[in-house]
C-alpha cells in the first residue's frame, strides 16, 4: 500500500433493484494522478463515480457494500456536502447540470453552499471564469451558451471549490470534435498549473492519451478486468477490451488491423501515431482506403433553395440512392432542424423538397412514413407499444416476419419484455430495427451511434451500410464518415459549406477547421507520415 | 425609481394587500380609480411593453365582460329596482347594471395589480427574495427554479414525441378510447424523461454541495430598502384613496356576497 493513497475502495459491491451493477471492486487511487476508468455501456462506471463522490447510495435505492475511504477517512464519517468541496464533478449532460439562470449565478451556487463570505465570491467566480476561458460571458444566461461552453462552465463550478479530486462523466460525449479537445487541453492545461486527482470516464479516448497515467478497466459483470498502467492497459490488453466492446483509441484500433493484418511488428501495440507509423512495414498499402464505387446515381431526395425556422438558409441538397450520406457540422449549426425538414417534421420558410420527384407537401403522411423512416437521438421517443415484439410488428402486413428482423438486431429473446426495460445499446437497435421493417427507401438518423458502446456502434452501422435504400445520418464521429459515407455534407451556421466525397472533404482544410471538425485517424496518420518523410529526407 | 427594482417581496406583499383591501368593498368606482392607478404606475415605472401587458390582460377582460353580460341581464330581481329595458325573458336593471359593472371591474383591479407583479419581476429575483427576506426552505425554492428551467424543454420533448409517433405511422386519435391509449403513450415516456432529468439536476445541486441548509451566503442579495417600503405605502395609500373617492361620490359599498 502506498502511503499517498488518496481513495481507496475495498470490496466494493452495488446493487440496485436485486441486480448487482457492480461487485468486489478493490482499488486505490493515488494523489494527482489521472486515471481513465472503461467499461461497456452498463458496467456501472457512472454508478462508481458517484459512489465515490457519495452521491449514491443516498439518491437511489441502492445497496452499496465494502468501504470507501478518501485520505484515510471513511466517506460515511463525512457530513452531508462535505465531502463534495473536495470531490467535484462534471456529468455528461450540459443541460441538466446547471440550477441557476446565468452563468455567474451558477458557479457562485457551489461557494454559497460551503459559506465562502460574499466579499470573496467575486473574485474567486472571475478566476474560475478565466482557468476555462469563459470570463466574457460573466452575465450570460446559461441557455445562451453552445455545448461546449457549458461543459467548461461545468468544468468551472467544479473548479471554484479548489477540490482535490475532480471526476468527469462523459464530459466531452455532446460535443463536436474541436469542442471535445479544446475541453481536453483546458484540463490539461490546468492539471499542469494546479495539480490534482483526475478521474475520467469517456469514450472517445484519442485526445485523452496524453493525459492519463493509469486505466482502471471493468467488464460487463461489474469486476475489474484490468488495473495498471495506460502503456500496459492499452499497449498489450487491447485485444481483450475489445472483445468487450470497450472503445480505444484510434491508433491502438489500428494498430490492431495491421498487427492481425500481420503488417505490424512492434512489440507492444501502439499509443501515438509516430509509434504506429515506426512499427508499419508498408504504411502506404496500410493507409490505402478501398473507394466504393457507386455504379447509379439516381437522386432520391432533392432540396432545392431552402430556408427554415432557426436560420437554414439557401440549402441545396441532393441524396442518391444506394448512398450513405453524412451531415456534420459544430454544436449549434442546425443538423437536427435540417434532418428534420428533410423528413417534412418541420415547416419550411422558402424553398422546396422532392422526395421520389413528388413534393414533401403533396406527400400522404402514411405513404410518405412507408417509405422514408427518421431515427430519432433519444430512441424511447419512438416507443409505441407495451413489448418489443409490438414495436417491431406494428403496421406490418406480415406480422410473422417480425420475428425474422428481431432476430437480425440479436432480441429475440426479450420480444416480450417491454422496450423501455431493454439496455441502452439494446434500445437503439430497436428503434432502427423499427424503420428498417417497411423497407423504407430512405432512413435518416440523429445520432444513430450517439452514448453506445463500441459493439453496438458498429453493429447499428453494419445494419445500415447494408440496408439497400439511402442512408441520410447526423454525426460528430469523424470516423464514421470516412468509414461509411460516400457523401458529406458540411453544415455552418445555418450553410451548407461543402458536399462532396468524404477524401475531398479532408483536404479542404478552410471547411475543416470553419465548421470545428477534425481529420480522421487515417488522414491524420497520413499527415504525420508526409511530415515524417520530409522530415527525414532533409 | 423602477418598478423592476422594487423588492419582490415587498412587491408581492403590496400587492396581496391591495387585493385584500379591494375584496373588501364592492362598487364600481373604488376598482376603476384603482386599476387607473395601477396601468399609470405599470407604464410609468414599469416600462412595460403594451403587447405584452395587452396579451396577459386580454383574457382578463373577456372574463370581466362575461361576467357584466350575465350580471346584467339576469339579475336577481328585487323589489323597488328600476327598470331601465325590458325585452321578452330580458330584464336590465339600474341596480344590476351597477352590479354588473362592480363586478367586472373588481375582477379586472385584481388582474392588473398581478400583471404589474408579473411584467416587473424575475422569477429568479422573487425566489432569491423569498429565500432571504421571508425564509422559504432553499429546498423548496431552488426546487421551483429547476422545475422552471424544465418547462421549456419539456414542451420540446412532447413536439419530438409528437414527430416520433407521426413517423412511426400512429393514426391521429378519433375516438375516445384511441385517445386515452394517444395519451397513455405520451405520459409514459414524457413523465420518464421529467423524473430522469429532475434526477440528474438533483444529483449535479447535490455534487455542488447542495444539502438545503437553511443559512446560505447569498451571492446576489436582495436588500429591502426604504424605497421599497415608500412603494408599499403608496401602493395601499392608492387604494385607500380610490375607496375615498368612491365613498365621496356616494357609491361606497361592502361586499355582501354578490357573487
Amino acid at each position: 500500500m502506498s502511503l499517498y493513497d488518496q481513495i481507496k475502495a475495498e470490496q466494493l459491491a452495488f446493487s440496485y433493484e436485486d441486480s448487482n451493477i457492480f461487485t468486489e471492486l478493490t482499488f486505490s487511487i493515488e494523489k494527482n494522478q489521472s486515471v481513465l476508468l472503461l467499461g461497456p455501456s452498463g458496467s456501472g462506471k457512472s454508478t462508481l463515480a458517484y459512489c465515490l463522490n457519495k452521491l449514491y447510495p443516498e439518491a437511489v435505492d441502492g445497496e452499496l457494500k465494502g468501504s470507501i475511504t478518501f485520505e484515510g477517512r471513511n466517506l460515511d464519517d463525512f457530513k452531508p456536502g462535505e465531502l463534495n468541496q473536495k470531490i467535484g464533478i462534471v456529468f455528461q449532460d450540459p443541460e441538466s447540470q446547471f440550477c441557476m439562470l446565468t452563468v455567474e449565478e451558477e458557479v457562485a451556487f457551489g461557494l454559497e453552499n460551503f459559506h465562502v463570505p460574499r466579499a470573496e465570491m467575486e473574485a474567486k467566480i472571475d478566476r474560475a471564469l478565466e482557468w476555462v476561458g469563459l470570463q466574457a460571458e460573466k452575465k450570460t444566461t446559461i441557455h445562451t451558451l453552445s455545448g461546449g461552453q457549458k461543459q467548461k462552465l461545468a468544468l468551472a463550478c467544479v473548479l471554484v471549490l479548489q477540490p482535490e479530486v475532480i471526476i468527469l462523466d462523459e464530459p466531452t460525449a455532446n460535443l463536436d470534435p474541436l469542442s471535445s479537445s479544446d475541453l481536453v487541453k483546458t484540463i490539461a492545461r490546468l492539471k499542469k498549473e494546479r495539480p490534482f486527482t483526475l478521474i475520467v470516464i469517456e469514450h472517445k479516448l484519442d485526445d485523452w492519451v496524453e493525459l492519463i497515467d493509469r486505466c482502471l478497466v471493468l467488464d460487463s459483470s461489474g469486476t475489474i478486468l484490468f488495473d495498471g498502467t495506460l502503456v500496459q492497459c492499452f499497449g498489450e490488453f487491447a485485444p481483450y477490451l475489445q472483445k468487450e466492446g470497450i472503445w480505444l483509441p484510434k491508433v491502438v484500433e489500428a494498430g490492431i488491423t495491421a498487427k492481425n493484418a500481420g503488417m505490424y511488428k512492434g512489440e507492444r501495440l501502439p499509443l501515438r501515431n509516430h509509434e504506429l507509423l515506426s512499427g508499419l512495414e508498408d504504411s502506404v498499402a496500410f493507409l490505402k482506403k478501398e473507394n466504393k464505387t457507386i455504379s447509379k446515381k439516381e437522386p432520391i431526395l432533392e432540396v432545392s433553395d431552402l430556408h427554415a425556422r432557426g436560420h437554414l438558409k439557401n440549402i441545396n441538397l441532393l441524396i442518391h440512392k444506394g448512398e450513405l450520406t453524412a451531415l456534420v457540422g459544430a454544436n449549434g449549426s442546425g443538423k437536427t432542424t435540417l434532418s428534420k425538414c428533410l423528413a417534412g417534421l418541420l415547416p419550411l420558410m422558402q424553398g422546396e423538397i422532392h422526395f421520389l420527384d413528388v413534393p414533401l407537401s403533396k406527400w400522404k403522411e402514411k405513404d410518405l412514413f412507408q417509405r422514408l423512416g427518421y431515427v430519432f437521438q433519444n430512441p424511447e421517443h419512438q416507443f409505441i407499444t407495451d413489448s418489443v415484439y409490438e414495436e417491431i410488428a406494428f403496421g406490418l402486413e406480415h406480422r410473422a416476419t417480425a420475428l425474422d428482423n428481431l432476430e437480425k438486431i440479436g432480441l429475440e429473446k426479450h420480444a416480450n419484455a417491454h422496450p423501455y426495460s431493454l439496455s441502452q445499446g439494446q434500445k437503439r437497435r430497436l428503434s432502427v430495427a423499427t424503420m428498417l421493417v417497411h423497407e423504407q427507401e430512405l432512413l435518416i438518423l440523429d445520432e444513430p451511434t450517439f452514448g453506445q458502446d463500441a459493439n453496438t456502434a458498429r453493429e447499428i452501422m453494419e445494419i445500415l451500410d447494408e440496408k439497400s435504400g439511402a442512408v441520410f445520418m447526423i454525426t460528430h464521429d469523424m470516423e464514421l464518415v470516412d468509414q461509411y459515407a460516400d457523401t458529406v455534407h458540411v453544415l455552418d451556421e445555418g450553410e451548407i459549406i461543402f458536399s462532396g466525397a468524404p477524401e475531398s472533404l479532408w483536404d479542404n482544410h478552410e471547411v475543416v477547421n470553419r465548421a470545428r471538425l477534425k481529420l480522421p485517424f487515417r488522414k491524420q496518420l497520413q499527415k504525420d507520415l508526409v511530415r515524417r518523410e520530409s522530415h527525414v529526407t532533409t | 425609481m423602477s418598478l423592476h427594482e422594487v423588492n419582490p417581496s415587498v412587491k408581492a406583499f403590496a400587492v396581496v394587500i391591495s387585493i385584500l383591501i379591494l375584496s373588501v368593498f364592492f362598487d364600481p368606482i373604488t376598482p376603476l380609480v384603482t386599476i387607473l392607478w395601477v396601468v399609470t404606475v405599470t407604464f410609468i415605472f414599469g416600462r412595460v411593453s403594451f403587447k405584452k401587458w395587452l396579451l396577459l390582460f386580454a383574457p382578463f377582460l373577456f372574463i370581466a365582460i362575461i361576467y357584466v353580460w350575465s350580471t346584467m341581464l339576469f339579475p336577481r330581481l328585487q323589489a323597488g329596482d328600476s327598470v331601465i329595458w325590458e325585452w321578452g325573458f330580458l330584464t336590465l336593471t339600474a341596480e344590476g347594471f351597477q352590479r354588473g359593472v362592480s363586478l367586472g371591474l373588481r375582477v379586472l383591479s385584481f388582474a392588473t395589480l398581478s400583471i404589474m407583479f408579473t411584467l416587473t419581476t424575475k422569477p429568479t429575483d422573487f425566489l432569491l427574495s423569498l429565500m432571504q427576506q421571508c425564509k422559504l426552505p432553499p429546498k423548496l425554492a431552488y426546487g421551483i427554479m429547476a422545475g422552471y428551467r424544465f418547462l421549456p424543454l419539456i414542451k420540446e420533448e412532447f413536439q419530438t414525441l409528437q414527430n416520433a409517433h407521426r413517423v412511426r405511422g400512429v393514426a391521429r386519435a378519433r375516438t375516445i378510447p384511441e385517445k386515452v391509449q394517444q395519451l397513455k403513450r405520451y405520459v409514459i415516456p414524457l413523465l420518464a424523461g421529467a423524473i430522469r432529468k429532475a434526477e440528474r439536476t438533483a444529483l449535479a445541486m447535490e455534487s455542488k454541495g447542495f444539502t438545503g441548509e437553511k443559512n446560505r451566503i447569498f451571492y446576489r442579495e436582495i436588500t429591502v430598502s426604504r424605497i421599497d417600503w415608500l412603494f408599499f405605502i403608496l401602493m395601499i395609500s392608492a387604494v385607500i384613496l380610490s375607496a375615498f373617492i368612491s365613498w365621496k361620490l356616494g357609491y361606497l359599498q361592502y361586499y355582501n356576497r354578490e357573487l
